[in-house]
C-alpha cells in the first residue's frame, strides 16, 4: 500500500466521512479516536475476534472496525474516546495483528474533536503515516504536518532512555529530532545535518559537553543555538556554559513542559 | 623412597587444578548467565517499545498512564521498571507524580516492599533505592526501620536517601535526620544534601531546629541546611546561636545570619565585622562584598590589618568589590598599611582587580571606561605605570 494508492482509492476520503460523521454522534466535547493498519489475508471473523479483544480492555469500549479490503487497511473508530486511550487500545490491536500474523506493514493513531473536527489534509496526512518509512512503531498523527522547513534538533545524551523520551515528545510537536549518544556522534550530525538547535549533556563520554558547544560555535553550523540540560549542578559548570556561548542552561531532573516552551522561544 | 613426595605435589596440583577449573566455570556460568538475563532485559525493552512511546506521548493527558495490556513475565517487568525509574530520576515536575503512580499500578511498590525482607544486604539495598525512586510514601516506616538497623554502615545513607525521598511528612524527616545524626555526627553536608533530596520542604523543620535543639550535630545540620535559603524567621535563634559555647555552630550560625544582611541592623553586622572568632570575621568581611554593602567600608580597611590572614584576604576583597571607591581604599591600603602582610594582601587585590578588569574590557568594549579609571587611580595612587604593573605582577608570581 501506499500513498498513491491510499488517495486513488479514496480510503482517506471515506475515512474522511465516517470521522465526521461519527463526532456528530458522539457526546459534544468528546473526541473520536481512529486506528488505522496495515494488513493482509483480514476475514471478517478475525473482525469479531479484533472487536471482542479490545472489548476486554475498557468496560464499555465502543469500537466500529472495518476492513478496507481493497487498499489492505483496517480502520477501527472508537467514539469519544481521546487520543491516550486510543493510543493505549492501539498496543493491544497490534499484540493481535501481529500473533494473528496479519500485519503487513505500519500502524498509527489518531484523535479528532468535534472542535476541532478533521480536515480532509488532516486525514490525508494521518493515513500518510501509517506508511511513513520503515516504521515498526506505532505512529501517532498530533496534527503537526511534516514540512519540509521543521526544525532540525540534534541531541546528544549518554542516557539512551532519556533520548527516547524526548524524541518521541519534541517529534509529536514538529521537530526533526536526530539523537547522539556521545560528543563525537552528536558533532558528525551537527556537521552533516547542520541543525537549528543541539540539546547536549555536559559530561559525555569521547567528547565533553563544553568541547561540543565550542566546536558547534567554531563549525559551519556556528548560528545553531546550544541548549545545556545536564546533571551537573555546580555554578561554575553553568556560567561556564554561558561563557562558551550556549543560549540556555537546564539541569536535571528537569521539566519537559519548560524545556518544550524555551525550545519553542528560541527557535521562535 | 623418592616417589612419595612426587605423589602428593601431584596431589597438590590436581587438587588445584580442580578448584581452578571449578572457579573459571562458575564464573563462566555466571557470565552466561548475566548476559543471558541483559540479553532477555533488551528484547523486553524491544517488545514494549510501543509501550514506551505510548508513556512518552500521552504524559501530559489529564487522565492517568495505563499499565500495558496482557500479562507481563518477570523479565518485562524489571525492563519496564527500568526505563521507568530511569524518567523518573531525570524528569521532574508534574510527569514524575504520574510516572510514580504508574509503577505502583503495575505492583511495583508492593515488589520491592517484599524484597525489603530479603535475607541478602544487596537485594534490601537496592528494594530501597528503588522504593526512594518511587516516592513510595507508603514505605517510609520500613526504610526508616532499615536505616536504623544500618546504624554507622556506609550504606545506611543509600536507605537514608531512600527514606527522604518517600517522606510524606516532616515528622518522618525529622525522625530520619534523628537516625542520621545519631550514627553519623560528623556527616554535617552528607545529612543535609540527604534531607535536601526529599520533595518536603525541610527549611521549617530545620527552623524549628534551631529554636529548641541543643544537640550540636543535630543543629550543625541544621545551619548547613539553611545556608543559601531564605529563612528570615530564624534570625532570633540565629543571634541566640551566636552567643553558642561550641565554636562550629557559631560559625554556621553567623554564616546563615550574614545571608539576612538587609534585615540586620548596620551594628549587628559591625559586631559580627569586629567579631572574637576570626572565620567570623572573615565571613562578615567576604559578605559585605558579595552584598555590596558600601557602608562597612571603613571597617573593611581596619581588617585589612587584621592578624588573620583570611580576614585580610576577604576585607581586601571585597573593597575590590565595592566599585572605584572601594579600590580607592584598596590602593591606599597597599601603599599606605603600617605592616608588611597588609600592603602585601591589599597590593595583590589591587592587582588582581586591575587583570580582571583589563580582561573584561577586551572581551567587552562596554568595560573599557571602568578599566581606565581604575588603572588611573591606580597610577595616581602607587605612582607605577602599565609595564611597572606587569613586572610586579610577575614578581608576586615568583
Amino acid at each position: 500500500m501506499n500513498n498513491t494508492l491510499l488517495a486513488e482509492s479514496g480510503l482517506a476520503q471515506r475515512l474522511y466521512e465516517h470521522v465526521n460523521n461519527m463526532l456528530q454522534t458522539v457526546v459534544p466535547g468528546t473526541e473520536c479516536g481512529v486506528i488505522a493498519a496495515a494488513v493482509h489475508g483480514f476475514s471478517p471473523a478475525h473482525l469479531q475476534e479484533l472487536e471482542n479483544r479490545l472489548g476486554m480492555e475498557g468496560g464499555n469500549l465502543a469500537t466500529m472496525a472495518a476492513y478496507e479490503a481493497k487498499e489492505g487497511a483496517l480502520i477501527i473508530l472508537l467514539p469519544g474516546q481521546s487520543l491516550a486511550f486510543t493510543h493505549f487500545i492501539a498496543l493491544s490491536a497490534k499484540d493481535f495483528l501481529k500473533e494473528a500474523e496479519l500485519l503487513a506493514g505500519g500502524m498509527a493513531v489518531a484523535a479528532f474533536s468535534e472542535s476541532a473536527p478533521a480536515a480532509e489534509e488532516d486525514i490525508a496526512g494521518f493515513v500518510s503515516s501509517l506508511n511513513a518509512g520503515e516504521r515498526t512503531e506505532i505512529a501517532v498523527y498530533s496534527g503537526y504536518r511534516p514540512a519540509p522547513e521543521a526544525p532540525t534538533v540534534v541531541m546528544i545524551d549518554p542516557n539512551a532512555d532519556l533520548l527516547d523520551f524526548l524524541n518521541v515528545r519534541l517529534g509529536l510537536q514538529g521537530y526533526d529530532v536526530r539523537p547522539a549518544h556521545d560528543g563525537k556522534e552528536g558533532l558528525r550530525l551537527v556537521e552533516s545535518v547542520q541543525p537549528d538547535l543541539v540539546i547536549t549533556e555536559l559530561a559525555l563520554p569521547a567528547l565533553d559537553g563544553y568541547q561540543v558547544i565550542q566546536r558547534v560555535r567554531n563549525s559551519r553550523s556556528r548560528t545553531c543555538k546550544v541548549v545545556v540540560l545536564t546533571d551537573l549542578t555546580v555554578e561554575q559548570d553553568i556560567c561556564k556554559c554561558f561563557e562558551l556561548g550556549a543560549a540556555d542552561v537546564i539541569r536535571k531532573p528537569f521539566s519537559p513542559k519548560e524545556l518544550e516552551a524555551r525550545l519553542k522561544r528560541l527557535l521562535a | 623412597m623418592w616417589i612419595e613426595p612426587l605423589d602428593q605435589a601431584a596431589s597438590v596440583l590436581n587438587a588445584l587444578g580442580l578448584t581452578a577449573a571449578g572457579g573459571f566455570a562458575a564464573l563462566f556460568l555466571l557470565r552466561a548467565r548475566r548476559s543471558a538475563i541483559a540479553e532477555r532485559m533488551k528484547m523486553s525493552l524491544e517488545k514494549h517499545q510501543d509501550y514506551f512511546t505510548y508513556l512518552s506521548a500521552n504524559i501530559d493527558d489529564t487522565d492517568a498512564l495505563l499499565p500495558p495490556p496482557g500479562q507481563l513475565s518477570s523479565i518485562e517487568l524489571r525492563a519496564i521498571q527500568s526505563k521507568l525509574l530511569e524518567w523518573i530520576e531525570t524528569i521532574g515536575g508534574e510527569y514524575r507524580g504520574k510516572l510514580t503512580a504508574l509503577c505502583r499500578e503495575l505492583g511495583l511498590v508492593e515488589l520491592e516492599r517484599k524484597r525489603l525482607s530479603s535475607p541478602r544486604q544487596g537485594v534490601r539495598l537496592e528494594a530501597a533505592y528503588h522504593l526512594g525512586v518511587m516516592r513510595a510514601t507508603e514505605c517510609t516506616g520500613e526504610l526508616l526501620q532499615f536505616l536504623a538497623k544500618e546504624g554507622r554502615e556506609s550504606t545506611a545513607f543509600v536507605v537514608g536517601r531512600a527514606a527522604a525521598k518517600c517522606a510524606g511528612t516532616l515528622e518522618e524527616l525529622h525522625s530520619l535526620l534523628l537516625l542520621l545524626t545519631e550514627y553519623h555526627p560528623a556527616a554535617h553536608q552528607l545529612i543535609a544534601d540527604t534531607v535536601a533530596s526529599s520533595s518536603l520542604d525541610p527549611a521549617p523543620l530545620f527552623a524549628e531546629l534551631l529554636h529548641n535543639e541543643n544537640n550540636e550535630a543535630l543543629l550543625a545540620v541544621a545551619l548547613t541546611g539553611l545556608s543559601g535559603r531564605n529563612c528570615p524567621e530564624t534570625l532570633g535563634a540565629l543571634d541566640r546561636l551566636l552567643m553558642s559555647g561550641l565554636k562550629e555552630i557559631r560559625i554556621k550560625a553567623a554564616k546563615v545570619l550574614l545571608q539576612h544582611s538587609h534585615l540586620l541592623p548596620r551594628e549587628r553586622i559591625s559586631e559580627l565585622i569586629r567579631h572574637p572568632d576570626w572565620e567570623i570575621r572573615a565571613a562578615a568581611a567576604k559578605a559585605v562584598g558579595e552584598q555590596q554593602l558600601g557602608v562597612y567600608m571603613e571597617e573593611l580597611v581596619r581588617c585589612m590589618a587584621d592578624e588573620e590572614w583570611w580576614v585580610r584576604h576577604y576585607s581586601a576583597k571585597s573593597l575590590s568589590q565595592l566599585g572605584p571607591a572601594g579600590f580607592e581604599a584598596l590602593c591606599e591600603a597597599a601603599c599606605g598599611a603600617e605592616n608588611g602582610e597588609s600592603r602585601e594582601t591589599a597590593r595583590e587585590a589591587v592587582l588582581e582587580e586591575l587583570d580582571r578588569s583589563e580582561a573584561s574590557a577586551s572581551r567587552e568594549a562596554q568595560h573599557i571606561p571602568t578599566y581606565n579609571q581604575l588603572n588611573f587611580i591606580y597610577r595616581r595612587i602607587l605612582g607605577e605605570t602599565g609595564s611597572e604593573r606587569l613586572a610586579s605582577t610577575t614578581r608576586i608570581g615568583c
